[in-house]
């Protein structure tokens, strides 16, 4: 086979599966990706499998948490993350060349005090929720806490 | 299944997409699939919140996260799309008196 079989193969499932999140998410296969999470947290790593719900096998991964715009904490040890998809908020290929670029602005802090202030952002949240909550249901309205303020 | 069909007429053209959380991400539409997952090319967002989004040349956003998505109104034909719901709307009230 001729050195650009890789894109010819990516070519045809494209052709044959056009539309299908198969065919969306195929061409990121043995790259560098970022998967933001519905819980604010990212996962940088290579994208080694998936399927039709975007669940995602991510090999070599560390988890980075971004706080408030000038610092962020990510994880030391790189892991097998096998990621369901109804957590997956977007997937992103990296660019090799410029993926430290955005970090560059940024103070790195250790992974388990940006993962504790991350939490404690959260459970705020939460805590406000539930208060909202309580005052609407208490005046008989029907509430549903949704989780989108966490990504 | 008509927003499908009607979603893969915009390919290649640039939307904006706002996601549940009010972030809005600009981008070309690459593809699109039956759960309206989407992918970007050339992506445009606030990258204070997401600061690896400089670095990332096509995104692939879940459709369950999305609010909206903004479209050039010249991209769109009103009168088209009513009239193919209305007709959609039709067929699957058909069905049901057929007993389908």
């Amino acid at each position: 086979m001729s050195s650009g079989s890789s894109s010819n193969l990516e070519d045809l499932y494209l052709q044959s599966y056009s539309f299908t999140t198969t065919a969306a998410i195929i061409g990121s296969v043995d790259r560098k990706v970022f998967v933001l999470l519905r819980d604010g947290r990212s996962v940088i790593g290579v994208l080694r499998t998936f399927d039709q719900f975007a669940n995602l096998v991510i090999h070599d991964g560390v988890e980075r948490i971004y706080l408030d715009g000038s610092r962020y904490g990510e994880s030391t040890e790189p892991q097998i993350f096998l990621i369901r998809g109804e957590n997956v908020v977007m997937m992103g290929e990296l660019d090799i060349d410029k993926e430290d670029e955005p970090l560059e602005k940024l103070t790195r802090i250790d992974y388990g005090a940006a993962f504790g202030e991350w939490k404690k952002a959260q459970t705020e949240i939460v805590e406000r929720h539930t208060i909202e909550d309580k005052q609407l249901r208490s005046r008989g309205h029907l509430t549903s806490f949704l989780t989108d303020e966490f990504y | 299944m008509l927003f499908f069909s009607f979603f893969k007429t915009l390919v290649d053209q640039e939307i904006t997409v706002e996601l549940k959380n009010d972030v809005e991400i600009k981008g070309t539409l690459k593809s699109i699939d039956q759960y309206l997952n989407l992918k970007l090319d050339n992506i445009s967002a606030n990258t204070t919140k997401y600061p690896h989004l400089i670095a990332v040349r096509n995104l692939f956003i879940r459709g369950s996260n999305i609010r909206y998505i903004h479209i050039n109104p010249s991209l769109v034909d009103t009168n088209l799309l009513q009239d193919a719901s209305r007709r959609e709307a039709m067929a699957s009230a058909g069905d049901k008196i057929g007993g389908k």
